[in-house]
């Protein structure tokens, strides 16, 4: 398993904003869905190693991040888009890129062939010596996800990534999804339910903190067998799963 | 590290600063009114004073960059790689140092390209070079700390000013006396006299002094990183406690150093040093008056005959008239002038400012004993000298020889003479005049 | 022009982090009568100092002018320029006012209303600076022209463009510092401090 996280909790303060949460992913595309506050984005940044946990366990790739050790060597095979993608104004689109893999410990000797690389696989190789200023929200995003990728990592986190991408882009993303997922654990944090359906072999839901659905696409639509709120099958479920968890 | 390195300094904020900072210095005294005499001594410690400009934008630029990461929210996706913290922000840091350092460096060169081509004598001195270059790595590095510390809009430019007011506070108690002050980077490190042995003690004192804070500064940031191991912290807390500790020892060194008061040995405070005479064969020129100089004012003797011949001129074949003047050493003195026989105590000769003084000071020299001030020439003394002034079309200074102390009837009585009865007058009333005891009647 | 309605105007002095600034000048007014003891002489270092305190006032104006919604302000239909001015002439208010305050508690080496007239002047170079450049560079014109002026100084070279040196009674002087206020107030009053997208964060 490349993700096992047992009783994990997370608090801000007085406030829980993970509450609790037993996961394992193995290899694949795991999608997490959930409203607005839900927690997705907290979870997210507890399995990219950002913050820790509050309580409860974690493992990722095997190893566990609370040890200095091992959390570097799990940062060497971690990509992390996150929400909000911060980027210097005035580096390239490969300058930016080349800059991760050089963080990510990636030898010089190779993080020129794997920044282009991936800058190429986000279909922004004609863009590679454009100043990120210039670039629009969309690319921008699609950059986000290149310095993720930029390691071949073995667990990659995404938050929101296909804000901003375009109909065209969010298909080719999904194939790049599917083919990172045959190697590798990738974690997809979407309001876009379409894309979890299209994309996911797996997929979890959370409200309020707490994991309240943890199965496969179709599962989750069989639970919105009779529910009327929705336009397809799957949002169907995922409001039949919200409205009972609210209940 | 390098390649990293590479993408910061391609991309530092440093960059835009570099225009202004040229600008800076091309505007600045130094630059305009490089010191008339080309000594090597007195631009090296040109030189090192242009931290006055550099210092305090390079430390603002580096409190800026030490903010970057939380102004353009990359700090989770920074946060979650694998590269150490510490050695990140170093880089960041590195690239304000190699760029400051560069523009230092090239500041450096274009005066010393000058300077080779106006200096007739010794040669460039690098310890005040060594230690202006410390400095500006170290306001890098406590411009950094500082951004790191207290990250926002208003920090760099308060680092960049306090920087600046630093500087000049510590100055400013080196001019009232305090020793510590002469720590400030734009404090003249080294005497310029070409006379006496370079002693670069305060030079090196100050270098180890910044390279402390510097030091210190890289463990506190060192110290301070959340997100680093404990072993680095405890390596940054241990390479702070060194940085001090050269810092301290710099200190102390710069106490004991007996460079002092701009560069002037302050040999009531350390009478056991002396400063170590520098051997030399003086150049000559000028006739009547051969006028001789150390070798480092060479460029200065045609100045020097043109200034002070036409003073002597009604003197020419009297008692008065002086055999020569010769430039003598002086203990520990700044001052590119002093007349081994007449003891003045002049400036440097700034053709704009100072001419008039050294003009003034000579003419008196002339008239007075060996060793008497200008205060204390007598009315006589004064009218001789207003009237070896005016005769050569010298205004005299009205600091050492007020209007209101000099008869002018006298002098004009003096002018009214003939050639000869002039010169009779001088060959009768040399010695007289000089040693004082001359009043006004007994002029003509 | 009409007034912005109130509430507007609070609510964009905190956006523009004025309560800090306040602070920032306050600060900077009390490093003023703290300086006092180096600051009553006719030196350089004093004029020096109090030329550094009056640019780190006029910095601390200028980089409140920064706009932190970058476009999405510049779009909304709110009288932008009455909203600028109003936080401009609040902390540029402010800065005299505490200034005043610390000369006229205490003598310096340069006069209480050449004091004035310099902050005023420093605080157009830097709003000018901040309209062109960027404010987060509001500081860079106002301290080199500090070093140019103390370079001035110490040759003892004292002509127009060294306005600051000069006595607080002199009218050109008075009329270039005030000159250059209006400018400041009115470049960022009209276009707000130059706000490249990479300025946005």
């Amino acid at each position: 398993m490349n993700i096992e996280v047992q009783g994990l909790t997370r608090g801000f303060g007085r406030a829980t904003a993970v509450h609790d949460v037993e996961l394992s992913v193995d290899r694949g595309v795991f999608g997490l869905l959930g409203p607005n506050g839900a927690g997705k984005t907290t979870l997210l940044r507890v399995l990219a190693t950002v913050i820790p946990p509050s309580s409860g366990s974690v493992r990722l790739l095997g190893r566990d991040p609370a040890a200095h050790r091992e959390r570097r060597e799990i940062r060497r095979r971690l990509g992390y888009l996150p929400q909000q993608l911060g980027y210097y104004p005035n580096f390239t689109v490969f300058e930016f890129v080349e800059y991760f893999a050089l963080l990510k410990e990636i030898p010089p000797a190779r993080a020129s062939r794997a920044a282009a690389r991936a800058v190429e696989r986000v279909h922004l190789g004609d863009r590679a010596r454009a100043k990120l200023r210039t670039l629009s929200g969309g690319m921008l995003r699609r950059v986000g996800i290149a310095q993720a990728i930029v390691n071949d990592p073995g667990l990659l986190l995404l938050d929101e990534p296909t804000a901003g991408l375009d109909p065209e882009q969010r298909m080719e993303f999904r194939a790049l999804l599917r083919e990172i997922g045959e190697s590798a654990t990738v974690v997809v944090s979407t309001h876009l339910v379409e894309d979890v359906g299209i994309a996911c072999d797996r997929v979890a839901l959370m409200y309020d903190g707490r994991l309240v659905f943890h199965g496969s696409p179709g599962e989750l639509t069989d639970r919105g067998h009779g529910h009327t709120v929705g336009d397809a099958p799957l949002e169907r479920g995922y409001a039949a799963v919200l409205a009972q968890a609210r209940a | 590290m390098r390649r990293l390195l590479a993408i910061e300094v391609r991309h530092s904020a440093m960059l835009p600063m570099l225009p202004v900072l040229a600008g800076l210095l091309l505007l600045s005294p130094i630059a305009r009114h490089l010191t008339p005499v080309a000594l090597w001594t007195s631009r090296s410690n040109d030189v090192q004073s242009t931290v006055q400009a550099i210092g305090p934008f390079v430390a603002g630029t580096a409190a800026w960059m030490a903010y970057r990461e939380r102004r353009r929210a990359v700090s989770d996706l920074l946060v979650c790689t694998p590269y150490p913290p510490l050695a990140r922000r170093l880089a960041t840091w590195a690239a304000v140092a190699v760029w400051a350092a560069l523009c230092y460096l090239v500041n450096v060169g274009v005066v010393f390209a000058i300077t080779a081509g106006q200096a007739t004598w010794g040669r460039p001195v690098l310890w005040p070079v060594l230690s202006g270059l410390t400095s500006v790595v170290a306001c890098t590095m406590l411009g950094f700390v500082a951004g790191k510390a207290l990250p926002g809009r208003l920090t760099a430019p308060l680092v960049a000013i306090g920087t600046l007011v630093a500087m000049a506070a510590m100055m400013e108690w080196a001019l009232g006396g305090e020793w510590l002050g002469r720590l400030s980077p734009i404090y003249p490190s080294i005497g310029e006299s070409p006379f006496y042995r370079v002693d670069p003690s305060l030079s090196q004192a100050q270098v180890l002094c910044y390279l402390g804070v510097a030091a210190a500064a890289v463990g506190l940031l060192a110290l301070a990183g959340r997100r680093d191991t404990r072993a680095a912290r405890l390596r940054g807390g241990a390479l702070a406690a060194a940085g001090l500790v050269l810092a301290a020892a710099g200190t102390g060194l710069a106490l004991r150093s007996p460079v002092g008061d701009f560069g002037h040995f302050d040999r009531s405070a350390r009478p056991a040093s002396a400063p170590v005479p520098v051997a030399y064969t003086p150049v000559c020129a000028g006739s009547p008056l051969p006028i001789c100089v150390h070798p480092a004012f060479r460029r200065e003797l045609a100045a020097l005959e043109a200034a002070l011949s036409p003073v002597t001129a009604p003197l020419a074949g009297t008692p008065a008239m002086p055999s020569g003047v010769a430039q003598s050493r002086h203990d520990g003195s700044l001052l590119p002038f002093e007349f081994g026989d007449y003891q003045l105590r002049g400036d440097t000769i700034v053709p704009y400012q100072a001419l008039t003084i050294l003009r003034t000071r000579f003419a008196l020299a002339l008239v007075t004993a060996p060793g008497t001030g200008p205060a204390k020439a007598g009315a006589a003394q004064r009218a001789v000298a207003a009237f070896l002034l005016r005769q050569a079309g010298v205004t005299p200074e009205p600091g050492l020889l007020p209007p209101s102390t000099v008869d002018t009837s006298a002098a004009q009585r003096l002018a009214a003479l003939d050639a000869s009865g002039r010169h009779a007058w001088f060959a009768a009333h040399a010695t007289a005049l000089r040693a004082g005891t001359l009043t006004l009647a007994d002029l003509p | 022009m009409n007034l912005p309605p109130r509430h507007l105007i609070g609510l964009h002095l905190r956006t523009r982090q004025t309560a800090r600034a306040v602070v920032a000048l306050a600060a900077t007014a009390a490093a003023v009568r703290a300086s006092q003891h180096w600051t009553s002489g006719s030196g350089l270092f004093s004029q020096v100092v109090l030329l550094l305190l009056a640019a780190a006032a006029a910095t601390a104006v200028a980089t409140g002018a920064h706009n932190p919604f970058g476009e999405v302000e510049r779009t909304a239909s709110s009288p932008l320029p009455a909203l600028r001015v109003t936080h401009l002439l609040t902390l540029t208010g402010t800065a005299l006012a505490a200034t005043a305050v610390a000369a006229l508690i205490t003598t310096y080496g340069v006069s209480g209303a050449a004091m004035l007239r310099n902050l005023a002047g420093f605080t157009g170079i830097a709003l000018l600076t901040a309209g062109l450049l960027g404010a987060h560079l509001a500081w860079t014109v106002p301290l080199g022209y500090v070093l140019y002026c103390g370079g001035e100084l110490d040759l003892h070279v004292g002509n127009l463009w060294t306005w600051p040196t000069r006595p607080g009674s002199d009218r050109a002087a008075l009329a270039i510092a005030l000159t250059l206020l209006a400018a400041g107030v009115a470049l960022v009053s009209l276009t707000g401090a130059r706000d490249r997208r990479s300025e946005q964060t």
